[in-house]
């Protein structure tokens, strides 16, 4: 286990004010972060992992939110750079390091697209979490009609591109295009429970063939019926969002007082 | 009476026209007197082992339910394929995932073990729905999901018989080269009729894609006419003869 204070590759980033490297789009991190000021609470007591936190951008941001537990873990700990916040090697394919029911919330944002074998890591983020602990991850949203006219026209969902020159190393890759009942259908089977799902910002581009929509909703209600693939998989939110946002729940009652969840 | 004395036969639960196909592709591929061990990965039945070893082939098979097999004198094991293939390292000349791989979550894990278990210059051969037909791209824009693939959120949903990873052939090949494998083609079994309307879209796939991307070569790989008509997306690899011995 390395500690990444003691392996801080960017020295400017050592003060301890420096906000570190943000390489999400922008509005991703200020979305997940009222997201959280609203569900947690100012200064949730709980246990916060950021896994998959790269430099630890968001790390720092909730840190500014003054949240006292958070820990942070990624494949190359050597980059992050938030002073105070102990972050961990980590394959988050294969094992979270922490142990059974030691953490209150596990963050995943943009990091599931890039990895195979979702249901090994949701079946991981099951074990460490408390009960009545939560999951929230954000992707790419496959869903929206921007994404979809993309896909008819190249071959690739939004934010997805050719990986035939993919080297091996390349950790920025988008690898694994899923949907949101693929998500769901992996959480379930982890035993997590699919309490929400929203999205960031609705794109511009998607609202231009919002003159689709009446033709989505009588294609799908014809093939699928009134159910949850009309109701979800093509609702406005899917249909018009940039970003994907899973809230998942362990089962079980948590110790913790949760504003909007109890 | 005869019924009870004769053994079963084992069912095809694949498209009409698929098997035939890919008897007659592997039989090309292979070559009609290959004498290699061959391993049917998730066999079902054995509708298709029993072809070819009625072509004379060596054959060995594996599933998650090995009680429903019944070709007769071949070996069938269990095997979930998540967790591996129980072979031993380097002992099969040949691996066939026929409609496996759109099933199972963790597909990297898998073609590592495939890589484990072939021998240096042994073949892979993988087929699963093609979802970039433009039936499928319809399919997609209109509701979400694409060619072959269904809603889960039913929670009745097995998730054996459902289909919940949907890769285009870019991420079958990443991952097959990232476990060592060499893809050596790409083909389909039949080009689907309710994709050949999409033909008039053809052209400005192309055009889309030369106008809007820096590196359009690339991008057309996913775009060739094969796989904007095709219903199966059939691929073969091959574990390189001078390959080391694990990744």
């Amino acid at each position: 286990m390395t500690r990444c204070i003691e392996s801080l590759l960017v020295p400017q980033h050592k003060r301890p004010c420096a906000q570190p490297p943000v390489y999400a789009m922008p509005g991703i991190h200020d979305f997940v972060e009222s997201y959280l000021l609203a569900t947690l609470g100012r200064g949730f007591p709980g246990v916060i992992l950021d896994a998959g936190s790269g430099p630890g951008a968001f790390t720092w941001r909730l840190q500014q939110q003054r949240f006292p537990h958070l820990v942070a873990c990624d494949m190359h700990p050597e980059l992050f750079a938030v002073d105070g916040v102990e972050c961990r090697q980590a394959d988050v394919t294969r094992v979270i390091p922490w142990r059974d029911a030691s953490l209150d919330v596990v963050l995943l944002l943009e990091v599931t697209e890039h990895i195979d074998g979702l249901t090994q890591l949701f079946k991981e983020t099951h074990r460490v979490l408390k009960p009545g602990g939560r999951l929230i991850f954000t992707t790419p949203n496959i869903l929206s009609i921007k994404s979809r006219l993309r896909f008819f026209w190249t071959g690739y969902p939004y934010s997805f591109s050719p990986l035939y020159d993919t080297h091996p190393s390349d950790v920025w890759a988008h690898i694994n295009p899923l949907t949101l009942d693929q998500y769901i259908l992996r959480l379930r089977g982890s035993g997590l429970r699919c309490e929400m799902f929203t999205t960031d910002k609705w794109q511009r581009s998607s609202l231009f063939g919002l003159m689709l929509y009446p033709l989505i909703h009588a294609y799908t209600r014809l093939i699928f019926g009134p159910t949850q693939a009309l109701t979800w998989q093509n609702s406005l939110w899917m249909l018009l969002g940039r970003i994907l946002l899973v809230d998942a729940r362990k089962e079980g009652k948590s110790s913790l007082r949760w504003p909007l969840a109890e | 009476m005869s019924n009870l004395v004769s053994p079963k036969k084992p069912k095809a639960l694949a498209i009409p026209g698929f098997h035939e196909f890919m008897e007659q592709w592997i039989v090309r591929q292979l070559g009609a007197d290959y004498s290699g061990l061959i391993l049917d990965a998730g066999a079902g039945q054995g509708a298709f082992c029993e072809r070819l070893k009625n072509q004379g082939y060596r054959m060995v098979a594996c599933d998650l339910t090995p009680a429903q097999f019944c070709v007769e004198s071949v070996e069938c094991r269990f095997a979930d394929l998540s967790q591996g293939i129980p072979w031993e390292d380097a002992s099969l000349d040949a691996v066939l995932l026929l409609e496996v791989t759109e099933h199972l979550d963790h597909v990297y894990a898998l073609f590592q073990e495939v890589f484990r278990v072939l021998k240096p210059g042994g073949w892979l051969i993988l087929s699963t729905p093609n979802i970039l037909s433009f039936k499928s791209r319809m399919r997609f824009l209109l509701s979400g999901y694409y060619y072959a693939f269904k809603p889960l959120y039913d929670g009745g949903v097995d998730a054996l018989s459902s289909h919940i990873t949907p890769f285009t052939v870019d991420q079958y090949y990443l991952r097959l080269t990232l476990s060592g494998l060499r893809c050596e083609q790409v083909t389909t079994d039949q080009w689907q009729k309710s994709s050949m309307a999409g033909l008039i879209f053809y052209p400005f796939l192309h055009l889309y894609v030369r106008l809007f991307f820096k590196n359009p070569k690339v991008w057309q790989l996913q775009n060739s006419l094969n796989l904007f008509l095709g219903r199966k997306l059939i691929l073969s690899a091959r574990k390189p003869s001078d390959a080391v011995k694990t990744v």
